[in-house]
This record gives C-alpha cells, structure tokens and sequence, in this order.
C-alpha cells in the first residue's frame, strides 16, 4: 500500500517537474512519429538515411553506447597525430623578442612610429605617436634548418630543428578573452565547443578511467577566457576540459571523505545510478546520461588519476630535467604530468601559462624583467618534455603545440601617452608566430613572413581557422566532416568561414 | 625610277644606278625590320617560329622542371602569362615560351639567377612595384621562389633530373581526402569482420581499425599493462596480418611473443617502451627493423622508471 502511494507521489511530481519546453520537444516527434507511423515501414529508413547526409553529402557517424560516451572513434583517415599536447602562453608572448628577427625595426629604435601603422587601428593602450621598440634581446641562427632565436630559449634552442615554426599568424581579435575563446574554440564569442572537446568527440579516448581532455594551469592565474576556454559548448558536456592541479589532490573532492570505504562509495553510487536512470526513463535527456557516465569516470579516476599526476614516481633523473618544483603549481611540473597524461592514453592535455602580457605597466609585465623569468620558466621543461617525447617513441604521434592568443606591436607601449617606467609592447593581433613540433608537422620550417617591422604580413597569412583544419586534417578529419548539428547547422570548429588545410606545414 | 636617275646624270660626283638603289632599299628595309625584331622580342620569335627555326627543347616527365618547376608557374604565373591571357605577350606555361621571353625580351638567362627578370621578380618584397605576381595575387612562398632560382641556375633544362637537385626544398604534401567507397571498404574488412568483434568485446578499446576507410588495424595492448602477457597477444593471431602499429609498452609480453610479432607482416610502428627485451624478443625487434618497421624499445628504462600501471 505505502508502495503505491510512493509510485503515485512519484508520478505526480514528475508530472510537476514536466515544463513547456518537455511537451514542445516531444510533441514535435510525437506528431512526426504518429505521421512517419501511417506510412509504413518505408518512412523510418528513409529518416535515418536522412539523419547521416546533409546536401547528399555522407556525414560521419560520432553516435555512441551511452554508457562508454568517451569509447574510441577511429578517425576519418589514417592519422599521422593521436594526441595533442597544446602550450598555451596565456597573455600573448612577444614574437619580437623571442622569434622574429627584424634588424630593420632595431635600427630605427626610439624613433617615432610611421603614421601608417597607427591610422585606422584600435590599441588596447597605445595613444598619441609611439616611439618603435627594437628587440630587447640579441638573436642568431641556431641548428642545421638556421632559423633565428633569441638567446632567452637556450634549451628550447636545441630543439629547433624539430620546431616548425609559422611567423604569419592572424587575428581579428585584440583582448585576452575573446582572442583566446577564437584559439581556443574557433569563435571570440562564448558558447562554442573548445579544440579539446571537438577532438574527443570526435576520437573519444583510449584510457577510461581518465578524462580525454585535461586542463592544468601555471603562472599564477587563469586565462582570461576562464573555464570556457575548455568547454564544451553545444556539445555533450561529456566533452569538456576536467581542470586538474598539479600541486596538492590533482582533482578536488575525488577522494573518499573520512570514513568513506570504496565500497560504500559503490553502493552509493549504484543507488545514484538507479535514480538517474529513472529520471533518464522519463525525460530522456542524454546530458542525464553524461552525467551516470561521470560518476563512473570519478570512481575510477580515484584510483588512476593520483597516480597519472604524481610526477614524484619519476625518477629524481627525469625530475631534474624538467626542473620539477616540488609542491608548487608549476608549467616545469604540468609538462612532466602532461607527458605522464599522453603515455596513458589521454587525448588532448592542454597548458596554460599565464604572464606573458608584457605591457610594460609592472614589473613582473616588463620586457626586460618579468619577460624574462617567463622564458626562464618555459624554456627548460618544453625542451624536456619534446625530449622526453622523442625518446619515448611519442613525438611522432604526438602533436605539440606552441603559441599565444596575439603578438606584440613593434612599438613601445605608451599608456596614456606617457614614456612608461618599463619596457613594454601593447597587443597586436596583425601578426604573431607560433610553432608546431612532432605529430607528422615538417621539422625544422618557417612558414610565413612579416615585413621589416614584424607588424604586417607579407607572406602567406594563416588563419586560426586554418590551423585548427591543418591541426584537425592531422589528427585524420576533414575539418568540414567534424561536424555536430546544432541550431539548424553543422558546426564546426572551423565555424562556416573557408578554412584550408597548410600543405606546407605537412610532413 | 631609272628614268629620274638618268635626268641627274651630272647633277652629283656619284650616279645611283637603278640596281643599287633597290639594293639600298632592300639592305634599310632588312634593317628596318631587325631593329624592330631587336626592339620587339616577340615578333622575332613569332618570325622563328613561324619559320620553325626556333630549337626544339628536350624534356622528360620526370625532370625537376615536369615536377616542381612548372606546377608553381601554373598555379601563380599562368593565369596572367598563359593560354588565357598573356601580359607582355609572355607565357610561362611551358617551357620553350620560358626561354622564348615576352616583350621585353628573355625573362631567364640559363645559369645566371642575377640577369634572370624571372628570379629576380618573383624574389622581390611582395607588394612592391615589380614584385611578381603583382599587387593583391598571393606571393610565392619562399620554398617555390627557391626552387625557380636553383632550377634557373642550373641551366633551366627541361630534362634535368630531380635528383641532380639535393638542395631543393622539400615538395609540399598533398593533401588529398579519399571518399571511402563503402562496398569495397566492406570487402576488405570481410576476412577480419568477425575476429575483430571478438577481440573487441573480450578487449573493449584495445583494437580497432586504423581509420573509418581502412581495414588496417591498431593495437594498444599497453592500456591493459600488465594484464596483457603472451596469452592475450597469441589470440590476437586471426587479425595478425591486419595490424600495421602495436603498442605493447608496459604489458608483460615476453620471449614467447616474439615469433607472433615478427608474423605481423604489415607492421610499421611497434612500442615496447618498458618491457624486459631478451634473447629471442631482441632478435625479433632486429628483424623488424631490418623490414623497416619503426621500433621503439627501451630495456633500460624497464628497471628504473615506475612504468607500472
């Protein structure tokens, strides 16, 4: 009797928690399902032959057990990358001083700018008529390719006949957020799917009992593009960046509280489990199941993840070449968990290093002093990891990536017109080079130039787009074929602008 | 005429027979004519080659300029300098209208880079004024700038061959997307179909086709670690044939594996990063890379890192 009245209430209260929105989504289908009913057995084939083309063009198929959201895709062809670590310099390092080497731009340093690079332009701070910056740091030819390097990545340095640099980088945008929301997620706006997401939509993971896609973060902030910055937007929240630390408990609230046993930790999750399977019987919302799938990913990750993250199971060997810094959240120790993460079978690992913002208004943001500690705390454990990589047998299938969200002007910041107590650049978004390493990326290029200032390009501009396609194209997907219909489009992270695959970035 | 000649009979110190006056007229027409030939490059190859004089030009398919020379042109030159339009009556969309020139005159002088207006146009600061291509046209990237120049220096031949042309940059990848024929894809995977879903289901993530148009096959034994021994690895025998990369690093295969690796005669990458490497698995890994397979195995590395899972 108790029974029924619990099955009654139950039944009430769901009716409660129905909206507008439940009978608007499910009269739609409910209508098309009794009108597809009347016409036999031939509409139903028809409509999924429907589903899988758009513009009689065959689209791929992501569609998973519910259960295994993150089981592994193969990709759309052979790949030459399987997994994407990507070194996020968070505040836009300057190309002038690290780069790009431009003796015309030294040898008119101090003086006043040409009116042709001012007219027309919007600065974050720049006003009245800046003087030009000459790079504050010597450069020289460095490896068998010659490329140019300034001498503040001395280790990176020896690298560089793996590095693939591109000097003609472009944006449209010229503040932290949105420049990093369109690195990040193809669009300046918030709400689309970030690089990481769509790449474990898109391949799921190998290892399931750690996310496919992590975040770790150093520097001392976030980014300015916040948690966005690894979201998953319109796709299953399945998807999105898992934000772990490299200092302390990796993952918050993963382990058992006091008194807590794994096995009551099980029973409680099972009793969780039922109820949202319940709830999924009722609404059939799939983010109900992402969210099943979460616990369980949580369970097992309380016996993986601490393990994946403690770098002190290195050998003291390894720890020094990275110059690992005990318990402090540091990029030297995000790279060593980042090559612990690609080794498990994680997808895409994604760093973030924040301070690279050198306007000049602070110390810690000078050219000549914070700049400097910056590429002090890179230079070393980026050498390390591409190492540690190659010496693994991973960097032929591991695409590494380098690069901020802008570059810097050739002209020294002058905020408010004032000559300011520090070296600074103010943010330029018509030029800036990152570069590619591993992952069948053609060692030891440049692609691109700058003119004498490295303020504009002059040779083969490059796109965030069209990295994100190249980047994609090398990870087995037609950046078109990466798809997820939303809104009435398939999006993509290549948004609906041409994007074109780099050939020349190609091994 | 002979008639106005003669009524000067005695009006100069020289008569001008008839004879020599049209000879004196042929010899400044002629002269005429040349000078315009000189001036107008392209009437004097239009006159050669009407009269066939001009030298036909050796070339092989295979020569650096069939490869990598004259892609470039086509793809930058040709539709200024070409079947479609030809500005200052050049082509570039062949390699005798190369060496013919266009208005004004020979645009490349075999072997010598610094009097070529080819080489030196096409290297010129994009945006300049003679910059080639011109205003908002694309520049050639520095690689395909390089590749003109050093053909030109060569000798600008039409037979050199590829290989005589060790400093060229490397040619650009193709980026070629395959539309998958569905029933032919089918048909590959058909011998395999069936194992595979056993291994699949016995071992959820472990193995899997390379790509959704491949019937070649990926093995990622080291998520199982330590789980996955010789056992594991022997039933993976019906697909052998099939795996063109393994990874086994960290799992507990050992010497009686050896043999079913080297069976693996698609093979092209193979890891064994963290596994103990003996006698007949040595030998084994010696083969492989013998087949040109890319091994990657590390023994020393077994004892000192953690590598457990």
């Amino acid at each position: 009797m108790a029974r029924k009245d619990q099955a009654a209430e139950a039944l009430q209260r769901g009716l409660q928690a129905q909206t507008r929105r439940h009978f608007l989504d499910t009269c739609a289908s409910g209508l098309g399902a009794l009108f597809l009913g009347t016409l036999g057995g031939v509409a139903p084939r028809v409509l999924r032959a429907a589903a899988r083309e758009t513009n009689g063009e065959a689209q791929l198929d992501f569609t998973r057990d519910p259960a295994r959201p993150l089981a592994p895709l193969p990709p759309q062809f052979a790949p030459k990358a399987r997994r994407v670590i990507f070194l996020h310099m968070a505040g836009a390092p300057s190309q002038l001083e690290l780069f790009e080497h431009k003796p015309v731009l030294n040898r008119y340093d101090g003086s006043d700018c040409p009116e042709s690079y001012l007219k027309g332009r919007r600065f974050a701070f720049i006003s009245g008529v800046p003087k030009l910056l000459g790079s504050q740091y010597p450069f020289h030819q460095a490896g068998k390719s010659g490329q140019w390097i300034s001498d503040r990545l001395p280790y990176l340095e020896q690298h560089i006949d793996d590095l693939c640099f591109v000097r003609s980088m472009h944006t449209d945008q010229f503040n932290h957020a949105p420049a990093q929301l369109l690195v990040q997620t193809g669009n300046a706006r918030l709400g689309y799917a970030s690089f990481g997401s769509w790449v474990t939509y898109g391949l799921g993971t190998e290892n399931q009992n750690l996310p496919g896609f992590i975040v770790l973060l150093s520097g001392g902030k976030s980014p300015d593009g916040g948690k966005q910055l690894w979201g998953s937007g319109f796709l299953p929240s399945v998807y999105q960046g898992v934000q772990c630390r490299s200092q302390g408990e990796p993952v918050l609230y993963l382990r058992n509280p006091p008194g807590v046993s794994r096995p009551l930790r099980r029973q409680m999750l099972d009793a969780i489990d039922a109820i949202n399977r319940e709830t999924y019987a009722g609404f059939g919302n799939p983010e109900t199941l992402t969210r099943i799938a979460q616990y369980e990913m949580a369970f097992r990750m309380q016996l993986d993840a601490s393990d994946a993250m403690d770098i002190h199971k290195e050998p003291a060997g390894v720890q020094a070449r990275y110059g690992v810094a005990a318990g402090k959240a540091s990029f030297a120790n995000n790279c060593l968990v980042a090559r612990r993460l690609a080794e498990r079978g994680v997808r895409f690992i994604q760093l973030y290093h924040w301070g690279w913002d050198s306007h000049g208004s602070q110390e810690s943001e000078a050219l000549n002093i914070g700049f400097k500690e910056r590429c002090r705390e890179v230079d070393q454990p980026i050498a390390a990891l591409l190492a540690d990589l190659r010496e693994r047998g991973m960097l032929d299938d591991t695409l590494v990536v380098w690069g901020g969200e802008f570059g810097r002007t050739p002209m020294r910041e002058n905020r408010d017109g004032q000559k300011m107590k520090f070296i600074g650049r103010d943010h330029s978004p018509s030029a800036y080079t990152m570069w590619l390493a591993g992952g069948g990326v053609r060692p030891g290029m440049s692609y691109g130039e700058t003119d004498d200032m490295g303020y504009e390009i002059v040779r083969d501009p490059v796109e965030i787009r069209d990295l994100h396609a190249t980047m994609l194209y090398l990870l087995g997907f037609d950046h078109r074929k990466l798809n997820y219909s939303y809104q009435g489009l398939d999006q993509k992270l290549t948004s609906v602008k041409p994007a074109r695959v780099i050939a020349e970035l190609l091994a | 005429m002979s008639d106005g000649a003669g009524s000067h009979a005695d009006s100069g110190p020289r008569r001008l027979s008839a004879r020599a006056y049209f000879a004196w007229v042929a010899v400044a027409t002629a002269a005429i004519f040349g000078l315009c030939a000189l001036l107008r490059p392209s009437l004097a190859n239009a006159v050669r080659q009407t009269l066939g004089l001009e030298r036909a030009r050796p070339q092989s398919p295979q020569s650096f300029y069939a490869v990598r020379v004259a892609p470039i042109l086509e793809s930058h030159c040709a539709g200024c300098h070409g079947a479609r339009r030809q500005k200052a009556k050049l082509r570039l969309d062949s390699l005798g209208a190369i060496h013919r020139g266009g208005k004004h005159g020979a645009v490349i002088t075999p072997g010598d880079v610094k009097n070529s207006a080819l080489a030196q146009r096409i290297s010129l600061p994009p945006g300049s004024e003679l910059a080639m291509p011109p205003g908002s046209q694309p520049p050639l990237s520095a690689d395909d700038a390089t590749v003109i120049r050093l053909w030109i220096g060569a000798g600008a031949s039409g037979v050199q061959p590829v290989s005589d042309f060790r400093t060229a940059p490397r040619p650009v990848a193709q980026v070629t997307i395959v539309e998958v024929d569905p029933r032919a894809l089918a048909a590959a995977r058909s011998p395999i179909a069936g194992a595979l879903q056993a291994l699949q289901d016995r071992f959820p993530g472990v193995i899997d086709y390379e790509s959704r148009g491949s019937a070649r096959l990926e093995l990622r034994a080291a998520l199982l670690g330590g789980a996955f021994g010789d056992r594991e690895l022997a039933a993976f025998a019906p697909v052998r044939d099939y795996i063109v990369r393994a990874d086994l690093s960290g799992t507990a295969v050992g010497e009686p594996s050896a043999g079913v690796i080297t069976a693996m005669k698609g093979l092209r990458v193979l890891r064994m990063m963290n596994v103990r490497v003996e006698q007949a698995m040595a030998a084994a890994l010696a083969t492989l890379r013998q087949r040109g397979v890319r091994v990657y195995a590390d023994q020393a590395k077994a004892e000192s890192a953690d590598g457990q899972r």
